[in-house]
């Protein structure tokens, strides 16, 4: 049975809060970061019409973290993607907890199993 | 010369609250809306669409679930439960999207974007109502209640493990295509589970972010996802969908509906003829 603080009312009061900030959050970052980028770079002409490939420096969350500590424009607004995906899979994260303190053995296991598929996906394992 | 990075993230974002007004107005979401505008009207390479489609439907979903689990009406368990089948059926079309080619990309979803708006002109029927607990059901502590006006209204979900197939379905759509798929998810909620309507609807939603997530991390790793053209895109559908909630639902609606619905089929049409030609 749920104890204190973990009732399941409780808990989607949580989850509502956490995906809340994680999307304004996320929009934040990616609004500056693609501000600053604009600024910098406004004039060239766009190319998403053959499929390059983004640089190394964007698609892995070490390159992201190098990238923001430059202060790369296109790094920050990347970093607004990340935490945007990060969202949802903290919220998955909390559910797991949430279930292990209800003791509800079975929802731990589904969900630490989906957090391991998103965390797979993520880190591209 | 081309226009410049700074008039196509106007356009772009434009673009993007039209695709979230849409989406919402029709309740597919904006993804469905957002791959054929890049693709059509800007020229954008098929797969920077769907990551850019793809990280808006986390944006919208996880929005809009924010405040409908506050409000109770998700059904966290069975949306857990169900997630296993989704995030499996994402990760898969991730990885099949990164082998086929666009061509074959644009036709599969110029036939799913004419399910959709097909699905959209179709009444629901509501077949929730008088139900006997579902024993699985039950086990897995999934017998719950939702928000009424006298208060609130048990329900007790049916068949649990059927669902599982369509929820795979669409998952691998969402993974494959960049959309939330929330029409899939939705029915097989409402006819094989019969949950209530507002529980189905607000329970997908719960799981479009997580599904959308597992898929994204793939299309983030591949290079597919360019924040340039992401997020203009996400910060214009949550936007539109915004806006969109807010347009009241009048007598006027249902012809409106008509209205989207066709000009989507004409999309969908557009998407199979350039696919076949092999113009994407």
């Amino acid at each position: 049975m749920p104890r204190g603080g973990w009732a399941d009312e409780q808990v989607e009061q949580l989850l509502g809060w956490v995906l809340q900030l994680g999307v304004v959050l996320a929009a934040l970052v990616g609004l500056i970061g693609g501000a600053a980028y604009l600024l910098g770079h406004g004039l060239p002409p766009y190319d998403y019409r053959s499929f390059r490939g983004e640089p190394a420096d964007l698609r892995s969350l070490g390159g992201i973290a190098r990238g923001v500590s430059r202060l790369d424009a296109r790094d920050v607004a990347q970093l607004g993607v990340v935490l945007l995906l990060a969202t949802p899979i903290t919220r998955v994260a909390l559910s797991a907890l949430a279930f292990a303190r209800q003791r509800d053995h079975t929802y731990v296991l589904v969900t630490s199993f989906v957090l391991v598929l998103l965390l797979a996906g993520l880190l591209g394992v | 010369m081309g226009i410049s990075v700074l008039e196509l993230t106007l356009l772009v974002w434009l673009g993007a609250v039209a695709a979230g007004v849409v989406g919402a107005l029709t309740g597919l979401g904006g993804g469905i809306i957002i791959v054929p505008m890049l693709t059509l009207l800007f020229n954008v390479d098929m797969r920077y669409a769907i990551g850019a489609a793809l990280v808006s439907v986390i944006g919208t979903s996880s929005g809009a679930a924010a405040a409908y689990v506050r409000e109770g009406y998700s059904n966290i368990r069975v949306g857990t439960f169900l997630e296993v089948a989704t995030t499996l059926g994402a990760l898969a079309g991730a990885w099949l999207a990164r082998l086929a080619p666009t061509s074959a990309l644009a036709v599969v979803f110029g036939l799913f974007l004419l399910y959709s708006a097909a699905q959209t002109l179709r009444a629901r029927r509501e077949t929730a109502g008088l139900l006997v607990p579902d024993p699985t059901a039950t086990r897995l502590g999934m017998n719950s209640t939702y928000p009424v006006e006298q208060g609130r209204q048990a329900y007790y979900p049916q068949r649990v493990w059927p669902p599982w197939g369509l929820m795979s379905v669409a998952g691998l759509l969402s993974g494959l295509l960049g959309i939330g798929s929330g029409a899939l998810k939705v029915l097989a909620m409402d006819r094989i589970m019969r949950l209530p309507f507002k529980v189905s609807t607000t329970t997908s939603n719960f799981m479009i972010g997580v599904t959308a997530a597992a898929s994204a991390g793939i299309y983030l790793t591949g290079g597919y996802i360019d924040p340039a053209l992401a997020m203009p895109v996400m910060l214009g559908v949550l936007v539109g969908a915004a806006l969109g909630s807010r347009i009241l639902v009048t007598a006027r609606a249902a012809s409106l509906l008509v209205r989207l619905a066709v000009v989507m089929m004409a999309l969908a049409a557009e998407m199979i003829v350039h696919g076949l030609a092999g113009r994407i």
